[in-house]
């Protein structure tokens, strides 16, 4: 027994799931998750904020399309201790992070939710595919996908179409959307729930002690992030988007994989910080991977963006003032997209390496024009990029036998089971700023 | 056998130095200055048909009639590939390497190939539409490059493609596009950022751009009168936008006259420009491009006024469109005599 404070140790027991079935009874058994889909619907139906919601079954290499899509979740829930799940949203905030946690694997709860009046519409288009050959570019395509469709309120359709925050929308419009996001994360608990008492298939630790391994380069993982949800609040530093910037914030790893963050906004698809893409954040798992074996990972660094000159330096020098304080002689950064934001990440970036902190950058680009550069902003000092891909390219949508989520495309004319030509930028997290998947841009 | 044309200046030609540079395209059968270098490389029977040479200040200040004059005479050769230069570092010879190929691959279906160093301006313009092999800066590199450019023209004469940039030594296009990796992105950050804490070779996967620093021209003689143009990117227009010009993304610039005017009045200019707020530009032309100013001024006596206001739209313009937009621009104001030039941003 080691006396001393208790470090945040997360163990996550994984369940593999081989398919969902709908059922009798909601139950996971020999890697089979079973749905009683009536049961789910009523518990998700009792939102006030919502008309009505269904929920169907798709998986990888059905003809299906699904559009108007808000965000995906892993099915978790908190074993130890209990009662913290997603906290801040459907608990009170809680310590999360430490303990034991089941997850389903295999498996996302995506939200689809139709278009409401008060809402932005412009980067509203979040669509992928299970077949065909778009089926590569979104994470999501490669899983077992329960979709929950949610229906607007009469009301809310028929309600004013003038935000007065252009960003998130009237009052009405952010409520719905929650309600959205708050279905997908009871579905994701409910059907966690089914794992209670049973062993995982294997246990993942994740444990930021000490590295064994004296001398490894200390690491920070500076974390820009596009307005999620954390612990239930929009998060610090909201930025140019959410209003005043705060100043950077270090935080525990494990908070991030145990879901204290949650999409919390309607991003750009390809951009969008789904908490699937959270709960399995690509850097944070790959950081702990080489933790002890090459490098010695410190922890992370949230930041987003400031909106006048002034925010910008103040946000940028103390996150790079944090990341010197956690040790750091290493740096992964990653830019969240957008205009405002490639700003603070540069500078970041340029403070580091100013102060003897190597860094690299991980950035999706932006060429509409495949002869443009396709950055928004740079400096000298990010040398070391790796490329998540340009969302500007256009990609051919195949004909598909089914759609999920709607009958229309917003931005896009015709019928959205046809073919269309769209840039990849409305395909969820397909060039994602985590770099949790394969796709980068060349030069030729 | 591949029928080669090869296109040069006249200096490569044999024809003349900067005193022939005017000169209209000619054309002569057979290879001419350069080419008899080139045809001891030349594969198998391929053979140069013909040659044509151009005067460097005529395709310069030729514009497309020019480069079209080229074609013509390229297609009575009956080509199967044409070659122009190599042209190294130079700026006119290149240029009009370049815009003889890309005519040529897009009127008459042809494979065309040209020799440039890699920082040559029309390097930088034309290797996304033609292929250019990479040479040295000067004609000290002219055995080497023409070495090569006849196996790529032989290549290409066969009617095969390219291989890859690296192992044909061309440039590559410059062009990006999606692909895909073995290793996830992240893992590739944190490989990349150990090698580099480790002092290690790393390459970064999306270069930032370079920009060639733009030198200021000498300060005109004060007092003396000088010739002056207007000019903008801010998409003025006559009203009612004539001509299309596209308020993102242009590609192309217009001159629209203003001799006889001694400002823009509301309502007879706009602003297209599409990322701005151009009501200020709308209500008073004048804030945007100062030619009642420059009016007055020349009434004064202390300059002359170009007569045509040169016009194109900056927002979401490319940086290789917008850097051939000013040289096209720069050279037909040079043309004019013109010393001086306001460029009207936003």
């Amino acid at each position: 027994m080691s006396s001393g404070p208790h470090r945040q140790i997360l163990d996550i027991g994984a369940f593999d799931v081989s398919d969902v079935r709908a059922g009798a009874e909601t139950a996971f058994a020999d890697g089979i998750l079973t749905i009683d889909i009536g049961e789910l619907e009523e518990l998700l139906s009792a939102d006030p904020d919502l008309a009505a919601v269904s929920v169907e079954i798709i998986r990888p290499g059905e003809s299906v399309r699904v559009i108007n899509a808000i965000d995906a979740v892993e099915p978790r829930i908190k074993v130890d201790p209990p009662g913290s799940d997603f906290s801040g949203l459907l608990t009170v905030p809680k310590l999360v992070g430490t303990g034991s946690t089941h997850a389903l694997k295999g498996v996302a709860v995506v939200e689809t939710a139709l278009p409401v009046p008060g809402e932005p519409r412009y980067w509203r288009e979040a669509v992928f595919d299970m077949a065909g050959s778009t089926a590569v570019y979104s994470p999501l395509s490669e899983l077992i996908n329960v979709v929950v469709s949610c229906e607007p309120t009469t009301e809310l359709l028929e309600s004013e179409d003038r935000p007065s925050n252009v960003f998130e929308g009237t009052p009405e419009a952010v409520e719905y959307n929650k309600a959205v996001r708050l279905a997908g994360l009871k579905a994701a608990r409910y059907l966690a729930e089914t794992t209670l008492g049973q062993q995982p298939d294997r246990v993942d630790t994740y444990d930021l002690a000490p590295s064994p391994v004296n001398g490894l380069p200390a690491v920070v993982y500076l974390y820009q992030l596009a307005i999620p949800f954390l612990h239930g609040e929009i998060a610090p530093g909201a930025g140019a988007i959410g209003g005043a910037a705060h100043l950077p914030t270090p935080i525990h790893p494990n908070e991030l994989l145990d879901g204290a963050l949650v999409c919390g906004w309607n991003a750009i698809a390809c951009m969008r910080e789904l908490t699937y893409t959270v709960q399995n954040h690509a850097i944070i798992e790959d950081l702990y991977a080489r933790h002890g074996e090459d490098i010695d990972f410190r922890g992370v660094v949230l930041f987003t963006n400031g909106d006048t000159r002034a925010a910008k330096e103040r946000l940028a020098n103390h996150a790079a003032n944090l990341a010197i304080m956690m040790g750091a002689e290493g740096a992964v950064i990653n830019y969240a997209g957008g205009g405002h934001p490639a700003v603070d990440a540069m500078m970041i970036c340029r403070n580091l390496e100013r102060r003897g902190v190597t860094t690299t950058m991980l950035s999706m680009e932006m060429a509409a024009n495949p002869g443009e550069s396709g950055f928004v902003h740079f400096v000298q000092e990010a040398d070391a990029i790796v490329s998540t891909g340009n969302y500007e390219e256009t990609v051919l949508f195949e004909p598909v036998e089914r759609v999920i989520g709607g009958d229309e495309l917003i931005r896009i004319e015709g019928d959205p089971s046809g073919a269309f030509e769209a840039p990849l930028a409305i395909v969820m997290a397909s060039t994602h700023q985590f770099g949790g998947t394969h796709i980068r841009g060349e030069e030729y | 056998m591949a029928r080669i044309v090869h296109y040069v200046n006249q200096f490569f030609g044999g024809l003349g130095g900067e005193d022939q540079a005017g000169m209209a395209p000619v054309s002569e059968p057979g290879p001419v200055g350069t080419g008899r270098g080139l045809t001891r490389f030349l594969e198998g029977d391929d053979r140069i048909v013909g040659t044509v040479v151009g005067g460097d200040n005529y395709m310069a200040q030729g514009g497309s009639g020019a480069v079209d004059e080229v074609v013509g005479l390229i297609s009575r050769f009956d080509p199967d590939v044409v070659v122009a230069g190599p042209a190294f570092g130079s700026g006119r010879y290149g240029l009009a390497c370049g815009s003889v190929c890309r005519a040529v691959t897009e009127h008459l279906g042809v494979p065309a190939i040209t020799g440039l160093h890699p920082d040559s301006p029309a390097a930088a313009e034309y290797r996304a539409w033609v292929p250019v092999l990479a040479t040295a800066e000067t004609a000290a590199g002219m055995t080497a490059a023409l070495e090569r450019l006849a196996h790529l023209a032989s290549k290409l004469g066969r009617g095969e493609s390219l291989g890859d940039a690296a192992a044909e030594g061309t440039l590559t296009k410059g062009l990006r596009r999606n692909t895909f990796e073995d290793l996830r992105g992240s893992t590739r950050a944190i490989d990349m950022l150990v090698a580099k804490m480790r002092g290690e070779s790393f390459a970064t996967e999306w270069p930032l751009p370079s920009y060639e620093p733009a030198e200021a021209s000498e300060p005109i003689a004060s007092g003396a009168p000088f010739r002056l143009a207007l000019v903008t990117e801010a998409g003025m227009v006559p009203a009612g936008n004539p001509d299309r010009l596209p308020s993102g993304w242009a590609t192309d610039w217009l001159r629209y006259p203003i001799h006889d005017r001694v400002g823009f009045a509301e309502g007879e200019f706009e602003s297209v420009h599409g990322g701005i707020d151009t009501s200020f530009a709308n209500q008073d032309p004048d804030r945007q491009v100062p030619l009642d100013a420059a009016r007055t001024m020349e009434h004064e006596g202390r300059l002359s006024l170009h007569p045509e206001l040169l016009s194109t739209t900056g927002n979401m313009g490319t940086l290789r469109d917008m850097s051939r937009i000013g040289a096209e621009m720069g050279r037909a104001l040079i043309a004019d005599g013109v010393q001086a030039a306001i460029v009207g941003s936003t």
